[in-house]
């Protein structure tokens, strides 16, 4: 059942066994877990059935740190939450992702891929994705009849990735949302702040508010936040009326390490050879029976452990901006501009050493065409890459407020030197491979000396890290079951509980993780705990 | 005829004066000299001629031996086993930027 929180009256109060906040994949996929159960369920979610400015701004906060989109863009909040603007990558997180590693500080999940493996198998429907052996590259580059790049597995593995449609939650669900008896959505639900008793222990209500509307209580035995990695800190933060710094926050974990993906886009180009190997299965996806597939590359676990390495993947796009193309198209800018030119000599190199393409970006700027004026294969592979946990990286709130009255929350990503060295490494070895495989000629200026961040780092907008799991309270938000360390009924189900988040997109994970907790609330129901 | 077998081919008729200056063979006579000169520069390789040759199997280390040679297997087999070297932004194997180095000293001396 769906409602209007804006129709109810003033001091309304909703109770329920189970209260999620929260209505995106996370929220959605953990409400559908607990349809048909004896279980009073109640999702609260802060938009409507579509975007609205006025929801939508309650995320603005400042950026402090290293380069990122302003956060009322980065998320988008309505039915569906981000899944209403994701590109439907699904993957899942890698065995070594979830162990302790002597060499990458504060790493290691107090469970292992095998306890998730069943939940990443249950998860695959909810995205509209294969379930025959879906990240079976081996499998699936015989079936297409596709061949794979023959790579040194000492360096790098190939790798196969799932394409959601991408489902956007709240349009495909809303119907099934509705039909459930024991679901009560409520739209419009702006939750200010978790009430506790006096011990801060356990949650006692969920103060909430309408935009223009009554303001409500809600009474729960069990809630479970499922909103992002920003807003849920910022939840637990703002909510210090007894634990004055904030609600789970006793070891001053909430908010800090804060992780996303970033992606260079491309760290190189590649002149195609004449006889480079077939990249069908790699550069565009494939439908196969269930859903859409697709290949890529990431370093290996044995190039992982010997060289300490962070995880990281090639998508093998091909790329219409060749470097004499864009030495040309730099000149262009710069001197319309008056500014200097930067690295002019390698500019000059390449506007010699790749004619073709600085004559292809002359030919678009004059003549305004969109095709090239010479055919050459270029690929422009993307690399995505892992950031290690670092305490410093973090969300806090500010003194600026909302329209409750609520302090916003900043965002100050930092990166370590770790990451430069895992772009430069990463691209050094594809670009060593790429060569010896026979695809072509490398062009990068990642392995330059004085390389530094591009005025443009991409980043996945998969924000994690910021209630991060432990089976100790000391160095986490969250146990093993997701609940929050101290608190006997609160829970989270969200990217902000991963302690380390790979190479791999997030929401697959995020998905299994929530039906995961499903099983968990499902279970302590019937022990009679819940 | 592959792309670098044309190169070198027109490399040596740019070299033997046989080809227009506007020809792609001098197109690619300037590509070696930008390169090798950038590896000159960058300390990427010797500079010193008579090393080159050395380590490229010449006898000498005039164009008209390098130019003699049929360099293609050379050059797959530093790509093969990731022989290569970073220059001007390119990665280009080992034997390639010493040609293209050897070159650019050669030209700079007008042999």
């Amino acid at each position: 059942m769906i409602f209007d929180a804006r129709s109810l009256s003033e001091g309304d109060l909703i109770d329920a066994d189970i209260c999620i906040v929260g209505g995106g994949p996370a929220g959605i996929t953990l409400a559908l877990e607990l349809r048909d159960t004896p279980l009073k369920v109640v999702l609260l979610e802060s938009g409507d059935l579509h975007p609205d400015p006025e929801t939508q701004a309650l995320y603005q906060g400042p950026n402090l740190g290293f380069q990122y989109d302003p956060l009322d863009e980065a998320r988008l909040r309505f039915l569906g939450g981000s899944s209403n603007h994701w590109a439907g990558n699904c993957m899942r997180l890698r065995p070594i992702d979830f162990e302790q590693l002597d060499w990458m500080p504060h790493s290691g999940w107090p469970i292992g891929y095998d306890d998730l493996d069943p939940f990443y198998d249950r998860a695959q429907p909810y995205f509209e994705i294969p379930t025959d052996r879906p990240y079976d590259i081996d499998h699936w580059s015989s079936e297409l009849n596709l061949p794979l790049l023959d790579l040194d597995p000492d360096l790098m593995v190939n790798m196969g990735a799932n394409e959601s449609p991408p489902t956007a939650f709240g349009h495909v669900y809303e119907e099934a949302l509705r039909q459930a008896d024991n679901l009560h959505v409520f739209l419009n639900a702006n939750v200010l702040e978790i009430e506790t008793d006096i011990n801060a222990a356990s949650v006692t209500a969920l103060s909430v508010a309408c935009i223009d509307g009554p303001t409500l209580r809600v009474e729960a035995r069990q809630t479970v936040l499922a909103m992002g990695g920003i807003e849920i800190p910022r939840l637990m933060l703002l909510s210090d009326r007894v634990a004055r710094n904030g609600i789970g926050n006793e070891a001053g974990l909430v908010g800090r390490f804060f992780a996303d993906h970033p992606a260079i886009r491309p760290p190189m180009r590649i002149l195609m050879g004449r006889r480079a190997p077939d990249l069908d299965l790699y550069s565009t996806t494939h439908s196969v029976e269930n859903g859409v597939l697709y290949g890529a590359v990431m370093g290996s676990d044995a190039l992982a452990r010997r060289e300490k390495l962070p995880g990281f993947m090639f998508n093998l796009f091909y790329d219409r901006h060749s470097p004499g193309a864009l030495a040309a198209t730099n000149f262009y800018r710069n001197i319309r501009g008056g500014n200097d030119i930067p690295y002019l000599s390698s500019q000059v190199a390449n506007l010699f050493t790749d004619f073709d393409g600085a004559v292809n970006a002359v030919h678009e700027q004059v003549t305004g065409a969109r095709d090239p004026l010479i055919d050459r294969d270029w690929l422009g592979p993307w690399l995505s890459f892992e950031c290690v946990p670092n305490p410093d990286s973090r969300v806090h709130l500010v003194d600026e407020t909302d329209r409750f009255g609520q302090r916003r929350i900043a965002l100050d990503w930092q990166f370590t030197e770790q990451e430069m060295r895992t772009v430069k490494r990463a691209t050094e070895i594809f670009a060593a491979e790429a060569t010896r495989l026979g695809l072509g000629r490398v062009w990068t200026d990642v392995l330059r000396e004085d390389y530094d961040w591009p005025p443009y780092v991409a980043r996945g907008k998969h924000h994690c890290g910021t209630t991060r799991m432990s089976d100790d309270p000391t160095t986490g938000v969250v146990d093993a079951d997701c609940r929050v360390h101290g608190m006997e009924n609160l829970y989270i189900a969200s990217s902000s509980v991963f302690p380390t988040n790979g190479f791999a997109t997030p929401t697959l994970t995020i998905g299994a993780m929530a039906i995961r907790l499903a099983d968990h609330l499902k279970s302590s129901t019937r022990s009679g705990s819940l | 005829m592959q792309r670098r077998d044309f190169l070198l081919t027109s490399l040596l008729a740019a070299l033997a004066g046989t080809a227009p200056a506007a020809s792609p063979a001098a197109q690619a006579l300037a590509d070696a000299r930008t390169i090798g000169r950038a590896a000159l520069a960058e300390g990427t390789v010797s500079a010193d001629p008579a090393a080159l040759a050395r380590a490229l199997g010449l006898p000498d280390p005039s164009l008209r031996t390098l130019l003699a040679r049929h360099w293609t297997p050379r050059i797959e087999g530093d790509l093969a086993c990731a022989d290569t070297l970073y220059t001007a932004g390119w990665l280009l194997s080992r034997t390639e930027v010493q040609l293209c180095a050897l070159i650019a000293l050669t030209q700079a001396a007008n042999v």
